[in-house]
């Protein structure tokens, strides 16, 4: 019986293995769950649904182990288990297009999230009413802008992203007379004048205000009610030595000007930046809540979007579950604050945000052909006389005799 | 054969665009650079009592008499020393956070621990607090006795004001009687806070702004045309010099960081541009100058050979001659209203030689409105 040896690939063929990854989808999705208490909404995406494995320390090693596939890996094998069921056992025939095209949009789904997972851009934008702003700024990541303020009619702008910071190493671009140095970055940091506290340590800050303060580093929040502030060392080094170590932190709102070669340059550690090629002014915002209670009806943005290249030009509602998609963007409205002078926008950047509604369309378009298809042939039986059916499922004698009696069809 | 050759074909084109979208996720790791308007809030109200440092969010206040106004640094916008009976002083402090700058809660218990005083409950906060209603918006006001280390007993006023982007803290502390006097003085302080409103939008070199098509400039917000001798060029919204530019001097569109630009013929412009705050001191401007003409830069020793004063209409100028390279420069700087006014002459040496009378006689019209 050597034809009883499965083929290698029909286990990755088989709806057992389906079963199990949908098993354990659910296993991670309980303990992400249990455990958003104390990472928070991000730190579970990032540690359960965005990663291949799930790390964890196992028995206070120190050390983290893979103790559980993550979304990604469980996902993508559950997409590679699908497309090869469909090579390796289903059959194409007409009458299966309909469970064709619901798995090709079940596919669809599931490779659109693991795309929107690498490409999708999460960032918000505060305006106060009259104010106009062209950028928005993440949630958490944060960056080192090296800002040249020499030129009277624009800022010339290096941004460095804060991950460069903790990985080492000197960093170097063109546009810079100097080379940055990271020499300590915290995720989180309490930064203080150095008169307010008592004892101080000794600063790693030789130039800049940094020299009278004091940062001291902080465990990492995941309340979403608090914030963090990512503060650092970085020593600044041109051709002629340093220029020295330079307190930043996204505490310090108005860091010193300092001039290198005869030109000026501002250090800024800030919310990561996307610049957007318009404007948008908020006009109005309108926030009305049920009556007797605080609980929000309906809060809406007023805003006067304007393109740089002068095509757009128009007032916009924005309001609940009705975004504006512009320049590649969605802006939805997420809250608001200052008594209502302020509206928040968040501001979602994902190319492949048209994924989930074509599969949609496939999976109901795969249904209907499906359903169709056998409804189609169900009257079609029908319409071809009592006979074939009585063939198929002989009616009993006594209890109608007349369909017995009548001519078998040809 | 499990797979067909085309079947294989698409699998391998699904995980080359896998491939693409993976290093595409890649890129946020890397430095980008680009250039963007100067910040509009900080561009455009100087503040006229204690100007904020360069680069800082725009906001303004009348300090009560007696005050001494401190240098601001750091996190804090402004500073200021209140001087009272025998020596006594109480520390009053403006600071800016950027986000939420936390809760009421956490605010209120810092306060209350600098005073020595235990924590509050949530249940509790809102007996502690009050609302003041300004121009610059809603306050929310603290005031705890308690003890300081060192200092016996101690006042805290505080109050926090919440904009989009940040909150502003406001403190005033220091003997309790000292502080008691000054309450009324607090309170005008909070009501006479400005901040500046959101700017009109900024006409940006969009060619280098990621993604970005073509500039669009606003319309010069001066009255447009040449021969204009007689009518003062209002060149911005907001308080602005007036000057009176000479009748051949063509009035050329600006941008939102220019507040006048005029071609002067021969290839020769004069620009004049405004910033908040000293914009990095005379010294660091003058070299800039000179790096941008060609000469080398001078030491705060050679800083008097290379400027001279100009005084008119009760403005001080700092005027910079960097006539002598390549790239001659005709300059002059001006601090006024807490902000600092650049007016440039530039183009080539025989232009710029023709028109040095004329631009000395220019500055001699600026005048505050």
């Amino acid at each position: 019986m050597s034809s009883a040896r499965p083929h290698p690939l029909a286990f990755l063929a088989s709806l057992r293995l389906t079963v199990v990854l949908l098993v354990m989808s659910i296993i991670l999705v309980f303990a992400a769950t249990l455990d958003q208490v104390h990472l928070g909404v991000w730190g579970v995406q990032e540690k359960y649904f965005r990663s291949f494995f799930v790390f964890s320390q196992v028995g206070g090693s120190g050390f983290l182990f893979p103790v559980f596939p993550g979304g990604t890996l469980l996902g993508g094998v559950l997409i590679v288990n699908l497309v090869t069921a469909h090579l390796y056992r289903f059959k194409w025939s007409w009458k299966k297009s309909g469970i064709w095209l619901t798995h090709i949009g079940l596919i669809l789904l599931l490779a659109g999230e693991g795309l929107s997972g690498m490409l999708q851009k999460d960032n918000q934008m505060r305006i106060d009413v009259g104010q106009t702003r062209r950028y928005s700024e993440s949630f958490r990541e944060t960056e080192l802008a090296v800002i040249e303020t020499t030129h009277p009619d624009y800022d010339q702008v290096v941004a460095i992203p804060a991950a460069l910071l903790t990985a080492g190493g000197s960093i170097q671009h063109p546009l810079l007379p100097f080379v940055v140095k990271p020499v300590a970055y915290f995720a989180n940091a309490d930064v203080r004048m150095r008169s307010q506290v008592t004892n101080p340590p000794p600063s790693l800050a030789t130039a800049g205000e940094g020299v009278d303060m004091v940062a001291t580093p902080m465990a990492v929040t995941t309340n979403p009610d608090e914030t963090n502030w990512p503060t650092g060392y970085v020593e600044l080094v041109g051709p002629d030595g340093s220029l020295g170590t330079f307190l930043v932190s996204t505490l310090l709102q108005s860091p010193a000007p300092f001039t290198y070669q005869g030109r000026t340059f501002r250090l800024a550690l800030r919310a990561q930046r996307d610049y957007l090629p318009f404007t948008i002014t908020l006009e109005k915002f309108t926030h009305e809540i049920y009556p007797g209670t605080d609980i929000p009806r309906d809060f809406a943005s007023t805003i006067r979007l304007r393109s740089d290249d002068g095509r757009d030009d128009r007032q916009i509602r924005i309001f609940m579950n009705n975004p504006l998609r512009f320049g590649g963007r969605a802006f939805y409205q997420a809250g608001y604050a200052n008594n209502d002078r302020t509206t928040v926008l968040q501001v979602v950047r994902n190319p492949s945000w048209q994924i989930p509604y074509v599969s949609c369309a496939l999976i109901v378009l795969g249904l209907l052909v499906q359903f169709g298809l056998h409804l189609f042939a169900f009257f079609r039986r029908r319409l071809a006389g009592p006979s074939r059916d009585q063939a198929r499922h002989p009616a009993p004698a006594a209890a109608a005799p007349e369909l017995a009696a009548a001519p078998k069809s040809p | 054969m499990l797979f067909l050759p085309s079947t294989q074909r698409r699998l391998r084109r699904l995980a080359l665009a896998a491939l693409c979208a993976g290093l595409a996720a890649c890129n946020d790791k890397s430095i980008t650079s680009y250039r963007v308007p100067k910040e509009p809030d900080a561009a455009q109200a100087p503040a006229p009592d204690a100007a904020a440092p360069s680069g800082s969010p725009a906001i303004s206040w009348t300090a009560p008499s007696g005050w001494q106004t401190q240098p601001a640094s750091g996190m804090r916008q402004g500073s200021f020393l209140v001087p009272g009976a025998g020596g006594a002083t109480a520390d009053m402090s403006v600071v800016s956070f950027p986000g939420t700058g936390g809760d009421d809660l956490a605010n209120i218990n810092r306060w209350r621990a600098q005073v020595s005083l235990p924590p509050i409950a949530a249940a509790d906060l809102p007996s502690q607090v009050q609302n003041l209603a300004a121009p610059a918006g809603q306050f929310v006001l603290a005031d705890f006795a308690g003890t300081a280390a060192d200092k016996g007993a101690t006042r805290l006023l505080g109050a926090w004001l919440r904009q989009p982007d940040r909150v502003w803290f406001f403190k005033l502390m220091g003997p309790a009687d000292l502080v008691e006097s000054q309450k009324e003085a607090f309170t005008g302080f909070l009501q006479s806070v400005t901040l500046a409103a959101g700017g009109a939008p900024v006409a940006v070199n969009t060619n280098d702004l990621p993604q970005a098509g073509p500039a669009v400039q606003p319309p010069f917000a001066g009255p447009a045309g040449a021969g204009m001798t007689s009518m003062p060029v209002q060149a911005a919204s907001g308080a602005s010099l007036l000057w009176q530019a000479p009748a051949d001097w063509q009035n050329q569109p600006g941008n939102a960081m220019r507040k006048g630009s005029y071609a002067l013929g021969g290839g020769a412009e004069v620009a004049i541009t405004a910033f908040p705050g000293d914009v990095g001191g005379v010294l660091a401007n003058v070299n800039r100058w000179r790096g941008q003409a060609g000469l080398a830069p001078v030491d705060d020793a050679g800083l008097a050979q290379a400027t001279s004063a100009l005084d008119s209409n009760g403005m001080h100028f700092t005027l910079v001659d960097a006539e002598g390279g390549s790239n001659p420069i005709v300059a002059a700087l001006l601090p006024w209203n807490g902000g600092t006014w650049f007016f440039k002459l530039t183009g080539p040496v025989d232009a710029v030689t023709r028109a040095k009378p004329a631009f000395l006689s220019f500055l001699g019209t600026v005048h505050a409105p």
